[in-house]
């Protein structure tokens, strides 16, 4: 139990999907314009990560690793993510149309987002069990949505900031990253793991 | 329902032949890759024995699914290699790790895989941080709750700057082998 | 645009870091040393010629409505064919590009370059577009990495260039060094381009 804590909590804080291993950076530079966006987003992300996290899992420990088929597992991630965006956007269209039409929009862009592919192969790399697998995915993705919250807020709050010119946009979105990233390695002594 | 079933008809395709393309890759660089693992492996074996002069393929015993590589000089064994775990940062690191039999100290240390970042955690292939492990054993080292440690949690092995991580997994990982050693030492030895 | 142009704009005017913003997620995580980013930038301009050659080929027989996925498997094959045949043929050179053959699966300047390029252009356009932008993705890789190991480690390719007495100023090795430094690259870009 103890262990599953440290997986998620590690996860969010110690090693940030988007601050410190550097992966989902395209989405978060680009959909952390607005809090309202970057919360659907974040939801979305949080979701398809938790469900994504445990069926590649249960993919690779009951499929490919019987069959004797490893080589195949990077384009196998890629497929079964992809058809569970297109799954989660037709099952969530049927249920809550409203949810669907508010997360609809970024659905799409989640298949692209390299943090779900590196979040299942770190599952094979490190070796979880599916129940580890559920809580990592977990983690990373509201990990993933906390970054992009807070990156939501300073950058609506920055608009109002007097900018250097030549630092406008992606510039200074990426400097804030820097020191927000700063901010998390405090989180460093948190667990050990 | 033409434009869909082309759709999956396509995507299937596209998919079978990149399966079967693997595949057949797959088959063809097996044995060069397993080779290939082989050699470095018997590499890093000879890298931390002390020099020896017996065939190290002949000279092995496998206990508990660990392989333990004899190395002698003239009939005495004076070093025992085998391959040992802890986990990094991105994933786990496998060290080769040799052993001296007299006092169980370590005669060398080598990073067999790991998946660090490059240039931070992957310095664990440096040769200072490597060498910082001779001649240590669980008895002249300052133990944590009764494992080596990194300075930063109050052992005595120097982390590298910025790497505390992957240098705890180096650390955990010798400090396993050493447990492992001393567990089958009276097995090893015997003739 | 003639095939000279085709092949030096990704050094500049559309430099896929410094211009396009794509494939930032590797940028960060391997430029803590100058030699990696040579090491990164030429595995993947590798696979980005590779890559851009097949979708060009195939760019008739895929339905658009499927060529994400479908791009997306044949970029992951191709890494992973190339990962297997060095691994078994140079495994030298696999120990030290090995580490970046998964950041170059999940990197979005090739599925980037596919989708906005191979997939509508003929082979050889493709081949050396792909080269271009492979070679621009390197040279700002060893700008961005250069500087974070002067700052961080006081050397450059592993060359000691600030002296012993150089406090090393080791954030920029680690994530926080990583955005800051391509930030106010971006910045300077941007300045350089105005003036």
């Amino acid at each position: 139990m103890l262990h599953l804590f440290v997986i998620f909590l590690s996860a969010i804080l110690v090693n940030n999907f988007v601050l410190t291993r550097f992966l989902g950076i395209c989405p978060f530079l680009g959909v952390s314009r607005r809090v309202e966006t970057a919360l659907g987003m974040g939801m979305a992300v949080i979701f398809v990560m938790t469900l994504a996290s445990l069926v590649t899992n249960l993919i690779y420990n009951l499929v490919l690793v019987p069959l004797n088929l490893l080589f195949l597992h990077i384009i196998t991630f890629i497929l079964v993510i992809a058809s569970l965006v297109q799954l989660v956007e037709i099952v969530l269209e049927k249920i809550s149309p409203a949810l669907y039409r508010a997360l609809g929009i970024y659905l799409p862009l989640i298949t692209t987002n390299c943090a779900i592919l590196g979040l299942a192969l770190l599952n094979v790399i490190k070796g979880h069990n599916a129940i580890q697998a559920i809580f990592f995915g977990l983690g990373a993705g509201i990990g993933f949505a906390l970054a992009l919250l807070i990156m939501a807020g300073i950058r609506e709050r920055l608009e109002l900031a007097d900018v250097p010119v030549a630092l406008q946009g992606a510039a200074i979105t990426l400097i804030t990253a820097g020191l927000l990233s700063l901010a998390f390695m405090g989180f460093s002594g948190l667990v050990k793991l | 329902m033409r434009e869909s079933s082309r759709l999956v008809i396509v995507l299937t395709l596209v998919c079978l032949i990149a399966a079967l393309a693997l595949a057949g890759v797959d088959r063809l660089t097996k044995e060069p890759r397993l080779e290939q693992k082989r050699l470095a492996h018997l590499k890093a074996i000879r890298a931390v024995l002390p020099p020896l002069d017996n065939d190290l393929l002949k000279d092995k015993k496998e206990i508990e699914g660990v392989t333990f590589y004899l190395g002698k000089k003239e009939g005495e064994i004076t070093g025992v290699a085998f391959s040992s775990k802890g986990e990094g940062y991105s994933g786990f690191i496998t060290i080769m790790m040799g052993v001296r039999p007299e006092d169980d100290s370590i005669t060398g240390i080598e990073i067999l895989e790991h998946i660090e970042t490059p240039g931070l955690g992957a310095n664990i292939e440096k040769e200072e941080f490597k060498n910082q492990f001779k001649e240590k054993s669980l008895a002249n080292s300052k133990l944590v709750e009764g494992r080596l440690a990194v300075k930063r949690d109050r052992g005595d092995i120097d982390a590298l700057t910025g790497a505390t991580i992957s240098s705890r997994g180096v650390t955990e990982a010798v400090d396993e082998g050493l447990k492992i050693f001393l567990k089958y030492k009276k097995q090893i030895l015997v003739e | 645009m003639s095939l000279q142009k085709e092949f030096t704009k990704g050094f500049f005017a559309e430099n896929p870091i410094f211009r396009l913003l794509l494939g930032m997620c590797p940028t960060l995580a391997v430029t803590t040393a100058a030699i990696n980013g040579v090491a990164m930038g030429l595995a993947t301009t590798v696979v980005l010629v590779g890559s851009n050659c097949t979708i060009s080929l195939l760019r008739r027989l895929i339905p658009p409505r499927v060529r994400i996925p479908a791009f997306i498997v044949i970029i992951a094959s191709f890494v992973t064919i190339i990962d297997m045949l060095m691994a078994g043929f140079f495994y030298e050179l696999h120990k030290v590009l090995g580490l970046f053959i998964p950041l170059i699966v999940v990197n979005c300047i090739i599925l980037g370059r596919a989708e906005a390029y191979a997939s509508k252009n003929p082979l050889l356009r493709s081949l050396i577009d792909g080269l271009g932008m492979g070679l621009g993705f390197t040279i700002s890789l060893i700008v961005l990495g250069s500087i974070r190991e002067i700052l961080g480690s006081g050397t450059v390719f592993g060359f000691a260039l600030l002296g012993e007495g150089y406090p090393l100023f080791i954030v920029m090795l680690l994530p926080p060094g990583a955005f800051i430094v391509l930030g106010l690259l971006l910045g300077l870009m941007n300045r350089l381009r105005k003036a």
